[in-house]
């Protein structure tokens, strides 16, 4: 497959251009990161981040492709391991408890959210996730989930957000640390 | 926590780029000063890093479940044809706690006639490969082994060593054969494949197959939150605070690939083993609902 096609294949969402990527460019993404410090399962981690940073960047329209796409993701692979690096290092000198507090917090509030975005239903997730994770206009949307038109797909992300919404405000008030 | 209309709306305006450049620095100065407003601020932001945070885990679980080239290759689900009537077969080990493991293997060639007529076949044992020599006792004696064991004639205390494993393998119950039913019912619940969205690659492919369970599995104790797995020695480590709650390790056979594929059942959910993970890692959950439903068809049929 040409880099063209998986650009045309990842544009319309299609899953299998990720993995066939995944696939093809493997070993030597992988290789970037062990060459560097790193273990086999980083590598593996590293590598899957890039290439959804990548689906994301191609989906948003913020892709201005001059390269190879090899080339873009492993200079992708070298950032988020820099900063990998970097983070593992500064762990090291912070204040652990306190990074832990706050930590512990955060997490509590992503699980109730992940909680809450499995109780909705396809339709709704794949709205909320096209919207906001992909970046896709409501054109495109309407068009992906076959929609008459855009007012429908906007009516459905709003009621989609706002049952996500109320499910979440509804287990946070059983919670104890927004109080 | 209060919900405020005005605040909601005010907000959702703001985090979706629907202001002015004025409204936007209003909006940013009563952020500071209102702490109603800064809590709905916080509370839409963090529903909305939930929802990216999702997608990004979808992702990367689906390409979690993708064997990366040098590791073995399970399944390829990609060039597979599903026709009705196709056979497969699965070893089922169930677990209480810990510590114990069912062994299965078929020990004579067989052949079995579908009830839609496909024949399936299962190869001698010489035509499976990789497993362990296995001796071959009459009935009585494995009737007299088993009343000594007092167990269930399949179920073993892994800390054995091989020879005695393969020995208990001979106690087991007559060799696994699949039943026509099964089949069906898998056939049935495997959705086309050519036009299914590609979210299914974690769904195995389903040839002719051959049932042998071999795994063996030992619990740690772990010290993280999760619970997490490796492969070491050909032995699955489940690390981490299990209760008494049963538990399950499904292997799946493919005949076109040779390697079994492992997949665990606990508190209600699925979880993908990587026979090729030799590092501790957290169960990754299938998400994937066509091999959620052939995993649960085949629960019920083993």
């Amino acid at each position: 497959m040409k880099d063209k096609e998986i650009l045309a294949k990842i544009s319309s969402g299609e899953e299998s251009a990720l993995d066939y990527l995944y696939k093809k460019y493997y070993r030597m993404m992988t290789n970037l990161v062990i060459e560097n410090s790193g273990s086999e399962d980083e590598a593996k981690d590293i590598y899957q981040d890039a290439l959804v940073v990548f689906w994301q960047k191609v989906n948003n329209g913020e892709l201005v492709l001059t390269s190879k796409i090899s080339t873009y993701i492993y200079s992708i692979c070298l950032n988020l391991w820099r900063k990998e690096l970097g983070r593992k290092s500064r762990l090291v000198h912070e204040e652990k408890d306190r990074t832990d507090f706050i930590k512990d917090d955060q997490e509590e509030r992503i699980r109730i959210v992940h909680e809450c975005i499995d109780e909705l239903g396809d339709t709704c997730k794949k709205i909320l996730s096209y919207h906001y994770f992909d970046g896709m206009s409501m054109t495109d949307i309407a068009e992906k989930m076959g929609y008459a038109n855009t007012d429908t797909a906007k009516t459905k992300k709003y009621k989609c957000k706002e049952k996500l919404y109320e499910l979440v405000r509804s287990k946070y008030s059983k919670s104890d640390f927004l109080d | 926590m209060h919900h405020n209309a005005e605040f909601e709306s005010l907000v959702s305006r703001y985090l979706e780029n629907e202001m002015s450049d004025l409204e936007r620095l209003e909006f940013e100065n009563r952020l500071i000063n209102e702490p109603g407003l800064k809590e709905e601020y916080t509370f839409q932001k963090d529903v909305i890093n939930g929802i990216k945070d999702h997608r990004r885990l979808s992702l990367k679980n689906r390409l979690d479940q993708i064997d990366p080239p040098g590791a073995t290759n399970l399944f390829n689900l990609r060039n597979t044809t599903i026709v009705t009537g196709v056979a497969a077969a699965v070893g089922f080990a169930l677990f209480w706690g810990a510590d114990q493991l069912a062994t299965e293997k078929p020990d004579s060639p067989v052949n079995i006639t579908a009830s839609n007529n496909t024949e399936i076949y299962i190869p001698k044992k010489e035509e499976i490969p990789a497993v362990p020599e296995v001796k071959f006792e009459s009935a009585k004696e494995s009737e007299a082994k088993t009343a000594k064991n007092n167990s269930l004639p399949t179920v073993k205390n892994n800390t054995t060593d091989v020879s005695e494993k393969t020995e208990e393998t001979t106690l087991a119950r007559k060799p696994e054969i699949v039943k026509p039913e099964i089949m069906e019912e898998i056939a049935d619940n495997i959705p086309d494949i050519e036009t299914e969205d590609p979210g299914d690659i974690n769904q195995p492919d389903i040839e002719e197959n051959v049932s042998r369970t071999e795994l063996e599995v030992e619990m740690l104790k772990g010290n993280k939150k999760t619970i997490q797995y490796k492969f070491y020695n050909s032995k699955l480590y489940l690390i981490g605070d299990f209760d008494e709650s049963p538990y399950e390790i499904i292997e799946y056979n493919s005949a076109s690939v040779d390697e079994p594929r492992y997949y665990l059942y606990y508190y209600g959910k699925f979880y993908f083993l990587n026979s090729g993970q030799y590092k501790e890692t957290p169960l990754v959950e299938i998400e994937n609902e066509a091999l959620i439903r052939e995993l649960r068809a085949l629960q019920r049929d083993k």
